[in-house]
């Protein structure tokens, strides 16, 4: 071979050598950057660290060995709990920068970087996605790991737990419901007068004949003119209950079709409007019936003492369902 | 007739919670995890070595699976507290006989809340899962710390008991905590309910004023 040729070869050789071994290298290294740090140079220490524990993983998960981290940037701790994860299943991270953010954690005096996509492989060679959060103490050295949740079931969970939230609140709105029809079952004044506010609002449909209703009707605009509206005041409606029930050997008052609704505003504020089957008898009388639409409008800002501001009752029968009273014919002040 | 507890019982709301408290209050303690160790359904893959029961869910965020790590050709119950979500579900469904988990309960009666004295938490939840379906699910309490809510749901006679444990776990350390307290609200009906989330449109004509503050 000319002489010049081998110089040239030998040039090509080095070039590729400078080409070849660094991008050898980037394959394994992850570089993070790391944002939400006021100390610039902390937030050099903290990438520092944090790209050579990643990097660390990287190169393990080629040689099939465990991780070898040095010692001023991870812990003892954080390095036991790693190889403990990684006997079970090694992992890596893809990516060759990550830019994340270190999120400061009071009680403990310690940072979490969270995010970290890696590919986990189990003992039967399956490959997965999971998320990488680690631990790292106050002078910048690994001090834990854990798997967390990838951000996107995160916020799943976040928009489910809202949920759940809810859920577990109307549940208690129906359990507070059933023990308001239970109370009409048992005649027990006494939880009917506990639950009703000292100024609540107790408007009771009466079916009357037309001439009987002519002038009288309180609430004109909520009703026909065969149901005349009488407003009580809550010693007024207590006293005419007492009287119910002790005219009656028996009651038995079922609800069905219940609809739980929460106040546009009022957090705490819930309507709840269902159909009342009412039955009384008595030994004296041939009995009564009748069937009702029943609105409640309740305050749960205390959940152990729910209280009732508005109850209403209208006869079915005569009650269109568009004129069905519900939150939306009050104004909460 | 409905398959209602209530008719056939002839007891009404208050008189089954009162029944069911005194049989929680006389309970010997139980082989807790009998249940879990051995699914008697087929296990799905979860992700990795992981597998879990088929999930069912009651309500978004309410969930009934129970979660298993394959070791060979064998599955065990995850104990992970590196699978923090998975592990806490587990944790609660399937206690562990060595962690009674003695907290304060308290049951939500009619008119009044009433101790549940002695009970253990996982003796309460191994006695209702045997004849219910167990959904869990997570929020966060006032503290920021993670709050279970368990559904059992009695299929056949459509009502439900809730179990809400506070203080369960610090997510973001990723531990369980020693829970404070939990309350348990029963027989709560399903079959006459016809929406638990209504939507109203406020009325165009006058409106009724009304004072709501206590």
């Amino acid at each position: 071979m000319h002489r010049s040729a081998v110089v040239r070869l030998a040039k090509v050789y080095c070039l590729l050598f400078l080409f070849v071994t660094p991008s050898v290298s980037a394959q394994n290294r992850t570089e993070v950057r790391l944002l939400g740090l006021p100390d610039v140079a902390f937030q050099q220490q903290l990438e520092a660290g944090a790209s050579h524990v990643v990097t660390a993983m990287n190169l393990a998960f080629g040689s099939k060995t465990p991780p070898q981290f040095e010692a001023p940037f991870a812990t003892p701790a954080g390095r036991d709990v790693i190889n403990e994860l990684w006997s079970r299943a090694p992992f890596r991270c893809l990516r060759t920068s990550l830019h994340l953010r270190a999120d400061y954690i009071p009680g403990e005096d310690r940072y979490e970087i969270r995010g970290i996509p890696l590919q986990v492989k189990d003992g039967f060679g399956a490959e997965y996605h999971e998320e990488g959060v680690l631990i790292v103490d106050r002078s910048g050295k690994l001090d834990g790991f854990k798997f967390g949740l990838e951000a996107h079931r995160y916020r799943a969970l976040l928009e489910d737990r809202r949920d759940v939230q809810e859920y577990a609140h109307r549940q208690k709105i129906l359990d507070f419901v059933e023990n308001y029809q239970t109370a009409y079952n048992r005649k027990d004044i006494s939880f009917i007068d506990n639950v009703f506010s000292e100024h609540a609002l107790i408007i009771v449909g009466r079916v009357v004949q037309e001439d009987e209703s002519r002038g009288d009707n309180l609430f004109q605009q909520l009703g026909n003119e065969r149901v005349q509206f009488i407003r009580r005041s809550k010693l007024e409606y207590l006293a005419s209950l007492r009287s119910v029930f002790d005219r009656n050997e028996y009651i038995e008052v079922d609800f069905s079709e219940i609809e739980i609704f929460r106040h546009h505003t009022r957090e705490a504020i819930y309507g709840v409007n269902l159909v009342q089957r009412w039955r009384s008898y008595s030994t004296a009388t041939e009995g009564y019936r009748d069937v009702g639409y029943l609105f409640l409008l309740i305050d749960f800002s205390d959940e152990t003492k729910p209280m009732v501001h508005v109850r209403t009752w209208q006869p079915q029968s005569l009650t269109a369902e568009d004129e069905i009273i519900d939150m939306g014919f009050f104004d909460l002040e | 007739m409905p398959a209602r507890i209530d008719l056939i019982q002839g007891l009404d709301k208050g008189e089954l919670g009162e029944k069911l408290w005194a049989a929680l209050t006389s309970l010997e303690p139980q082989q807790v995890s009998s249940t879990c160790e051995f699914p008697e359904v087929a296990l799905i893959p979860y992700r990795g070595s992981i597998y879990s029961t088929p999930p069912e869910e009651l309500h978004p965020g309410l969930r009934s699976e129970r979660f298993y790590r394959r070791e060979g050709a064998n599955y065990e119950l995850l104990r992970d507290d590196q699978l923090f979500w998975e592990n806490l579900t587990n944790f609660i469904a399937c206690p562990a006989p060595d962690n009674p988990f003695a907290i304060s309960i308290v049951q939500a009666m009619y008119g009044s809340f009433k101790e549940l004295d002695g009970v253990g938490l996982s003796d309460l939840i191994y006695f209702l899962s045997r004849d219910h379906t167990m959904y869990i699910g997570f929020d966060r309490n006032d503290e920021g710390y993670v709050r279970a809510t368990v559904i059992f749901k009695h299929t056949y006679y459509a009502y439900q008991h809730m179990l809400i444990i506070d203080t369960i776990a610090d997510e973001r350390r990723q531990i369980v905590l020693e829970a404070s307290s939990a309350t348990l609200y029963t027989h709560l009906r399903s079959d006459n309910v016809r929406s638990m989330y209504g939507q109203y449109i406020d009325h165009t004509g006058d409106r009724i004023k009304v004072g709501v503050n206590r």
